[in-house]
């Protein structure tokens, strides 16, 4: 089935269109959220998300952008979102704590281990991915969609509605970024 | 390139050769659930409709007012009626007497 009648067969709400949707892409949605959240159940349920969101809204898609484009905006907008919202109740919960009688604050702050990693490089990466974490939004989203989904420079442009030439730039302050974190994490535990 | 900056090359590595890992097929079936089992329905309503229905809601709680008002007037009409009945009834009984 080409795009062109997926897409149409998708605003028609077909069951199959859908089933062949989530066949091809269900993956690569699960992997960007995957990527972005660190953690496999907010993962799951977000890629969730993103299809009803599609289902949704397939309607206002002027396919102006390729579909698996839109589907990653989307996947990187609920993830991002999901993010934000955690890292509120992150701040409320650090607040709470201030205020309640034991002084242990509960987050849950831990290595992810990706499923996809070669086992002997897994200690490693979950480091990476620690300092990935600590990443702006858009240099971790860059990082996550070249590294993770190997994206195109120009692919993840029309992801992240910008320039080819920001890519490139938030792609490099990201490296940067991570080889200092990476530094200074040697210096404590490494050394 | 010393010790840490080996480690650092290293570590930004580490994600090479990495395997998209197999979605579960459960996932793929709670998607597909989600999406037509559990019937995700936009209801999108009209202006003109929610206007009708406000405006009808608004015809019912006056009627309901008038009826409730009438039926008030006709209980004291029905008390002052009751009294005269008693009143007449009462002087014809003492001129029969």
């Amino acid at each position: 089935m080409e795009e062109q009648e997926l897409i149409i067969a998708l605003q028609s709400r077909q069951e199959t269109a859908y089933v062949l949707l989530v066949n091809q892409l269900g993956g690569k949605v699960y992997h960007t959220c995957l990527g972005l959240l660190q953690n496999e159940e907010d993962a799951e349920d977000i890629t969730q998300e993103v299809f009803v969101s599609v289902y949704q809204s397939i309607k206002q898609f002027k396919a102006d952008s390729k579909l698996s484009t839109w589907i990653y905006r989307i996947a990187v907008t609920k993830s991002l979102e999901y993010l934000r919202s955690k890292n509120r109740k992150k701040r409320f919960a650090f607040v709470q704590s201030l205020f309640s009688t034991d002084n242990e604050l509960k987050t849950d702050v831990g290595h992810f281990h990706h499923p996809g990693v070669q086992l002997e490089n897994k200690e490693r990466a979950a480091i990476l991915f620690s300092a990935i974490d600590k990443l702006s939004e858009n240099q971790k989203t860059a990082f996550v969609l070249h590294k993770l989904e190997h994206l195109s420079y120009i692919e993840i442009a029309e992801v992240m509605n910008s320039s080819v030439s920001s890519v490139e730039s938030l792609l490099f302050r990201a490296k940067q970024n991570l080889q200092s974190l990476l530094g200074d994490y040697y210096e404590k535990n490494e050394k | 390139m010393n010790k840490k900056e080996a480690w650092i090359q290293e570590t930004m590595e580490s994600l090479e050769g990495l395997k998209i890992p197999q979605v579960s097929s459960s996932l793929d079936e709670k998607i597909l659930k989600h999406l037509f089992q559990d019937e995700i329905k936009v209801i999108a309503i009209r202006p003109q409709l929610t206007w009708s229905i406000a405006a009808s809601l608004l015809l019912l709680i006056g009627l309901n007012c008038i009826s409730l008002i009438q039926y008030n007037k006709n209980q004291v009409n029905e008390k002052q009626s009751d009294a005269y009945t008693l009143y007449n009834n009462y002087f014809l009984y003492t001129e029969q007497l």
